[in-house]
C-alpha cells in the first residue's frame, strides 16, 4: 500500500535535513504505527506522504504509484486527520461535514451515521464553536473517514479524550481495519500503539530505529520470568520465577498454593521500555 | 463548478452567522446612499465656489474601488478565520487542493464585487452609468478585493490587527486623486498603486477617449501583479 525508500527532507530554509533516509513499507490492511517525541519527524513524514510537503528526495508509492504522478483523484482515496481539529466553528457539526462531504466526487459516508459512530449526533446541529476539546477532536477524526478511504491517516487520534471516548476511537480504529482498510497512525502514546498497531516503527531525529510488532517487540525485549505477588504477615511480597519449566518449578506451585497471592505477571517490556532502549530517549 | 458553489454556500453561511461581516458588507450601501441623497444638497451649497456636478463622475468613481475594499475586508477577515483554524491544511488533502482552493479565494471576492459594484453604482444613481463599457473597469477594480484580502490575511494577527492593517491600505485610495488634480505627468507616478488606473478607466468609460483601453490594460496588470505578491506572502504567512 505505502512503500518508502531512503526518503529523505529539508526544509526550505533549513540546512540540515530533517529526514534522514527512512524506508519502511505499510502493506494493506494493516494498522501502522508511526511513534516517536515531538520533532522527531513524524509529522514531516505524514505530510509528506498526504503529499503537503513535495521536495522530497527518495521513493514515496501510494497505491503503487509514485507520489509525485500523483492525480487529485488520491484525495479521493485518503483520509486525514490532523492533530489539532480543523474545523468551520461557525458552523454546525452536521454542516461541516455535509460541506467536505461535497468535495469529493466518490461515494461519501452518511454525516449523521458518523456523528452516531462518535456519539455526537445529539450534538449534529450544534455550532463547532460551541463544541469541548474531546467533541471537536472527535469531530475531526470521524471526518477522516467521510470519503470511504481505502487508505487513513490519523495524527495522536485518542489525544484530549476521556477512556470511554478513546476506547471508542480505538474499536473504530480495528473496525475500520477489519473492513480491510489501512491505517498510517502517528502518536507518541505508546498504550494506543500497543493496543491497536500490527507493527511499528520508531522514529527520533528523522531515523527509523526499529520496525516490529508491538507483541514481537516486548517478548523479545523483556525478560522471561514471572513476577508473583502475595500476602505474607500484613504486608505484600514479591518473588520472581524464570518461566521456563514454570511447571515443574517446586518453588512456584508451592508459593501459589500456598500463599494469598495478589498478582502474577509475565514481565515483558513495555513499547515504552523497547522505546527507551532503542532510542536512548523518552517518548514526552 | 459544483465545488465552487458549494464553497460559495459555505461562505454565505459563515458571514450570515457574523454580524460584524453582515456589517461591513453593508458599508458601500450606506455610503452609496449617503452620495445619492447628501451630495446633491452639498452641491448646492458650495455651487458659488465650485460646481461639484463637474466633479460627479470622480466622486462616483470612489464607489468603484470602496466597494472591492469592503468585499475584500470581509474576504480578509473569512480567510483571517480560516488561517487560525487551520482549514488550509485540510483543503490540502482533499480532491479541491489548496490550489483549487485559493483560485476560489481570488475568484470569488472578484464576483461578488463586480455585482456589487453595479449595485452601487445604481443607488447612488448620481450619473448615468454606462453598463457594458464599464465591464472591464468594473472586473479590474473587483480585483483589488482578493488582492486586500491576502494582504489583511498576510499581515494581521487577528482582526483587531486586520482593522488597523485594513486602514493602513486605505492609503492607497490616495492615488485617484493624484491622477485627477494632479496635471503634470508626474501625476502617473501614483499609478504604480492600483486603484489610480480603476479611476483612470473609470472616468475614461464616460467618453469617447482614447486611453480607455490602455488604462483597463495596465489596471488589469498591475492588479495581477498585486495579487500574485500578496498570494506570495499569504503563502509565507502559512507556511
Amino acid at each position: 500500500m505505502i512503500e518508502i525508500k531512503n526518503l529523505k527532507y529539508t526544509y526550505p530554509g533549513n540546512s540540515e535535513e530533517t529526514i534522514h533516509g527512512i524506508d519502511f513499507r505499510i502493506e494493506k490492511g494493516e494498522i501502522f504505527g508511526f511513534l516517536g517525541p515531538s520533532g522527531a519527524g513524524k509529522s514531516t513524514t505524514q505530510k509528506i506522504i498526504i503529499g503537503i510537503l513535495k521536495q522530497y528526495a527518495g521513493l514515496v508509492q501510494v497505491f503503487g504509484k509514485e507520489l509525485r504522478d500523483q492525480k487529485n483523484d488520491y484525495y479521493e482515496k485518503i483520509g486525514v486527520e490532523f492533530e489539532f481539529p480543523n474545523l468551520y466553528t461557525k458552523l454546525t457539526a452536521l454542516e461541516n461535514l455535509k460541506f467536505f462531504a461535497s468535495l469529493y466526487s466518490g461515494e461519501t459516508e452518511d454525516p449523521l451515521k458518523l456523528l452516531e459512530l462518535v456519539g455526537l449526533a445529539d450534538d449534529a446541529d450544534t455550532r463547532v464553536a460551541g463544541y469541548s476539546k474531546g467533541m471537536k477532536m472527535r469531530l475531526n477524526f470521524v471526518r477522516a473517514l467521510l470519503n470511504k478511504p481505502e487508505l487513513i491517516f490519523l495524527d495522536e487520534p485518542t489525544a484530549g479524550l476521556d477512556p470511554v471516548n478513546a476506547k471508542n476511537i480505538k474499536n473504530i480504529i480495528l473496525e475500520k481495519k477489519a473492513e480491510g482498510k489501512t491505517i498510517f497512525l502517528s502518536t507518541h502514546n505508546m498504550t494506543v500503539a500497543d493496543e491497536v498497531c500490527d507493527r511499528v516503527a520508531f522514529i527520533v531525529d528523522g531515523q527509523i530505529r526499529l520496525i516490529d510488532s508491538p507483541r514481537e517487540l516486548k517478548i523479545r525485549n523483556g525478560k522471561k520470568n514471572v513476577r508473583v505477588e502475595f500476602r505474607e504477615n500484613g504486608s505484600t511480597e514479591t518473588c520472581e520465577f524464570e518461566m521456563k519449566n514454570i511447571g515443574s518449578n517446586m518453588e512456584f506451585i508451592e508459593l501459589i498454593k500456598s500463599k494469598e497471592i495478589e498478582t502474577i505477571h509475565t514481565q515483558e517490556a513495555t513499547l515504552e521500555d523497547i522505546f527507551i532502549q532503542a532510542t536512548g530517549r523518552s517518548l514526552k | 463548478m459544483r465545488k465552487f458553489i458549494t464553497l460559495a454556500l459555505a461562505d454565505l453561511k459563515n458571514v450570515s452567522r457574523d454580524s460584524f461581516l453582515i456589517l461591513i458588507y453593508c458599508i458601500p450601501v450606506f455610503i452609496a446612499l449617503l452620495f445619492r441623497f447628501a451630495t446633491p444638497v452639498i452641491a448646492d451649497f458650495v455651487v458659488l465656489w465650485v460646481d461639484l456636478t463637474e466633479h460627479y463622475a470622480f466622486i462616483v468613481s470612489f464607489l468603484a474601488f470602496l466597494t472591492p475594499s469592503f468585499v475584500g475586508m470581509v474576504m480578509g477577515f473569512m480567510l483571517l478565520d480560516e488561517r487560525d483554524e487551520d482549514i488550509l491544511s485540510y483543503m490540502a488533502v482533499t480532491p479541491l487542493t489548496k490550489s483549487g482552493y485559493m483560485l476560489y479565494r481570488i475568484v470569488s471576492p472578484v464576483i461578488i464585487s463586480f455585482i456589487m459594484m453595479y449595485v452601487i453604482l445604481f443607488i447612488a444613481h448620481l450619473t448615468p452609468i454606462p453598463v457594458i463599457r464599464l465591464i472591464p473597469v468594473g472586473l479590474m477594480a473587483s480585483m483589488e478585493a482578493p488582492m486586500l484580502a491576502l494582504f489583511l490575511a498576510a499581515f494581521a494577527n487577528n482582526k483587531v490587527e486586520g482593522l488597523a492593517v485594513y486602514k493602513l491600505t486605505s492609503m492607497i485610495f490616495l492615488a485617484p486623486f493624484v491622477g485627477y488634480f494632479v496635471k503634470s505627468n508626474w501625476a502617473f507616478l501614483a499609478g504604480i498603486l492600483p486603484p489610480f488606473w480603476v479611476s483612470k478607466a473609470f472616468l475614461a468609460s464616460f467618453e469617447p477617449f482614447t486611453g480607455y483601453w490602455l488604462f483597463v490594460t495596465i489596471g488589469f496588470v498591475i492588479h495581477g501583479i498585486f495579487i500574485y505578491l500578496m498570494l506570495g506572502l499569504f503563502n509565507r504567512r502559512i507556511s
